[in-house]
């Protein structure tokens, strides 16, 4: 922790030296990732989106022996249907939720009376308006360039960001392309006051993550993500291996050989148009 | 696969970052590279004749 600390709202309200988040990865965000995060002047988060509560509630109490620095925790509420999760987080003591994948109606205002701050996840302009009007502290705004479960039409950070900065007040966590302090600048530029790093995060030394998953992050180009399940949600984003290449749906119908037969581009694009969208 | 190292068993999840990312490193070397880089490329922005 050598570096200047930020003072902005995001780190007011995490409690953290510097205003950088670990992504709630299922399985991975647990006690030995969350704490290095923690304990390096970021903010560690446990996931439940595991759903296996019983271990999670071991890493919350595994977490007060590893560090003395905040963390938090993320609620997943539609991986977590049929137990009450959101008594289960109270119960563990933290004062930092990210709330996804669910309606932050359901339970901002039971978080912010416990004391709890509460940022919603939020992958279009539309989903951040609703988590304004549940009464949100923040916004984790994804960008579609990041992993994992995804909106079904990914928009990229470089124009979610900005358009909901345009639109909301509340403090933003910029999540999705999120990797250093090139991209960290960028999204400050952009409006957000803190980053969210998962793939990062995962690929690091203290995640619990087998070697050749981290070797398959390290060996990946920019261009060696598929993005699955679009038809059926959830939509996600995940490594090209000879499995995930074999799900994509994409590249059956070429659009350019079945419509495009003319000479320009412009021509082309044009016809496009008519016989699609006419 | 997240744990066993099979990377066919199920689907690694990554965002399209794995292309920026060629080493391992500590959670601390993490933050602290990030916060110095932030740190040098807002002061970089700011172009002031000589």
């Amino acid at each position: 922790m050598n570096e200047k600390p930020i003072h902005n709202r995001v780190t007011q309200l995490t409690g953290t030296r510097y205003p950088i988040v670990q992504a709630p990865m299922g399985w991975i965000a647990r006690a030995q990732l969350a704490a290095a995060v923690s304990n390096a002047g970021g903010l560690g988060i446990i996931e439940t989106s595991s759903g296996e509560l019983d271990n999670v509630k071991a890493e919350v109490a595994k977490m007060r022996t590893l560090t003395d620095q905040p963390f938090g925790m993320n609620v997943a509420l539609s991986y977590v249907k049929g137990s009450n999760i959101i008594d289960f987080v109270i119960e563990q003591g933290i004062r930092f939720v990210t709330t996804s994948s669910g309606s932050p109606k359901v339970c901002t205002a039971a978080f912010q009376q416990a004391g709890i701050k509460v940022f919603h996840v939020v992958p279009t302009l539309e989903m951040a308006l609703k988590a304004i009007d549940a009464g949100v502290d923040g916004l984790v705004v994804e960008g579609g360039e990041g992993g994992g479960f995804k909106n079904p039409s990914p928009v990229s950070t470089m124009v979610l960001l900005p358009l909901v900065r345009s639109r909301v007040d509340v403090p933003i966590i910029a999540a999705g392309g999120m990797v250093d302090g090139l991209s960290m600048a960028g999204a400050f530029a952009l409006g957000a006051e803190g980053v969210q790093m998962g793939t990062r995060m995962l690929s690091c030394a203290e995640s619990p993550v087998h070697d050749n998953f981290k070797q398959a992050v390290l060996a990946a180009a920019e261009t060696d993500t598929v993005f699955l399940n679009q038809e059926s949600r959830p939509a996600l984003r995940a490594l090209r291996t000879g499995r995930t290449a074999a799900l994509a749906p994409l590249g059956k119908f070429n659009v350019m050989e079945k419509h495009g037969r003319t000479s320009c581009s412009r021509c082309t694009l044009a016809a496009i148009w008519r016989s699609r969208f006419r | 696969m997240y744990f066993g190292g099979d990377m066919e068993v199920a689907i690694p999840l990554s965002g399209q970052v794995c292309g920026r990312i060629d080493s391992i490193k500590t959670a601390r070397e993490i933050v602290d590279e990030t916060m110095a880089g932030f740190y040098a490329t807002v002061a970089g922005l700011a172009w002031r004749p000589d």
